[in-house]
């Protein structure tokens, strides 16, 4: 009588022992019991804030004496949309966050995708190159800290999918950190580490504002179209095309 | 350290220049002013052209054609144009726009002036480039 007892007990006190241990493991290592914050809509970000892309391109300073280029060639002209730490996206591209249990989703209108696992696994050892990056997230609280590695090396900066600019490297590490501030914007502030390109680490904030849905509209799209006549197809240097188009009409009759 | 700091300072001042390349063919220095008969407009990605008839007695028909560069679509829906209601086919506007560096008919839209004395802005790198003409002639001024 007393073993049986006593082997019900050690029965039941194992069970609690695992339902408490797997409670703890999905606590401390993933977003599952996260209350989520509201990041509903599209957003886009404040200009004037992290657009001045332009001057980052020509300003040669930042960068490494020995970083590159792409090569101009006329497969360059179209590169696929891409993260490059920067911001998500080409720097002017609306963007929107899906939150939900165990991952995040970060989608631009130039089909960027970013896919951020919050369920407390690791960032892989030897990544494959996506266009998005390699990512993890953790919250604490409302704030979403991101890293990501496994970028392309072949990806552009300080604009991504662009003919001009840096050759981005290897190696390169980005962290994120996005929280809602008092007046409802996303804030982003951003790490950048690219050993290939960058002479110091970069550290940049970028401001994203909610939009109305009469505000967002989708442009399909402007980075990567099919022909862009501002670049010579053959030489994959930029020009001023003034082939005419067809059916213009006659010039005036005076 | 100082490079960065200036950087992000420089990120934080407001400017403006969204750039979908260096813009390299275009004279970001000079602005020009030219009368142009609207004969289409190319709604079209990664830029929207513009191209116009402007008044040439080399040109046997008394008329050169000429092309004007604008933004994406996406930037000029948001600076207000579409596709149908910013410009007719025959209206005659007054462009200012960036030349092209080898002189070639065409440019840049920094804004264009129609009949009615309303104006319609070009797109963010031009009005960058302007901006900082103008920073450069008020330095010039000091």
């Amino acid at each position: 009588m007393l073993n049986k007892s006593f082997l019900i007990n050690i029965f039941l006190f194992c069970i609690l022992t695992m339902l408490a241990a797997c409670e703890s493991t999905l606590n401390s290592s993933s977003s599952y019991n996260q209350q989520l914050p509201d990041w509903s809509g599209w957003w886009r970000q404040v200009p004037g804030v992290a657009n001045n892309g332009q001057d980052w391109l020509e300003n040669t300073e930042f960068y490494l004496p020995n970083a590159k280029k792409p090569i101009t060639t006329p497969v360059t002209y179209c590169i696929p949309t891409r993260f490059n730490g920067l911001a998500n996206g080409s720097l002017f591209t609306d963007v929107e966050f899906l939150l939900m249990p165990g991952r995040v989703t970060i989608t631009n209108a130039d089909n960027l995708l970013r896919r951020i696992y919050t369920d407390g696994r690791a960032l892989p050892e030897n990544p494959d190159y996506l266009n998005g990056g390699n990512s993890v997230g953790k919250w604490e609280g409302d704030t979403l800290i991101i890293e990501t590695i496994g970028l392309h090396p072949d990806t552009t900066f300080p604009i991504a999918s662009r003919p001009t600019g840096w050759l981005i490297g290897e190696d390169v590490r980005v962290i994120e950190r996005y929280s809602l501030d008092d007046q409802g914007q996303l804030i982003s502030q951003v790490q950048l580490l690219a050993p290939e390109m960058l002479k110091e680490t970069l550290s940049y904030t970028n401001v994203y504002e909610r939009l109305s849905s009469e505000e967002f509209t989708y442009g399909d799209h402007d980075v990567c179209s099919s022909y862009d006549r501002s670049i010579d197809p053959n030489t994959g240097e930029e020009r001023f095309d003034l082939t005419p188009p067809e059916g213009l009409p006659p010039p005036p009759t005076n | 350290m100082k490079n960065i700091a200036f950087l992000i300072i420089s990120l934080l001042s407001g400017s403006i220049s969204i750039a979908h390349h260096s813009y390299a063919p275009i004279d970001k220095t000079t602005v020009n002013s030219i009368k142009v008969t609207i004969a289409l407009l190319q709604w079209t990605n990664p830029h929207i052209y513009l191209w116009g008839y402007v008044e040439d007695d080399s040109e046997e028909s008394g008329y050169k054609l000429w092309g004007f560069q604008a933004g994406s679509i996406t930037m000029m829906s948001r600076a207000g144009w579409t596709k149908e209601g910013t410009v007719e086919v025959g209206e005659e506007l007054t462009i200012e726009y960036f030349p092209i560096k080898d002189g070639s008919a065409g440019g840049e839209i920094l804004s264009m002036m129609h009949a009615d004395g309303t104006v319609t802005d070009g797109d963010q790198p031009p009005k960058g480039w302007f901006r900082l003409m103008q920073e450069a002639q008020n330095d010039e001024e000091l």
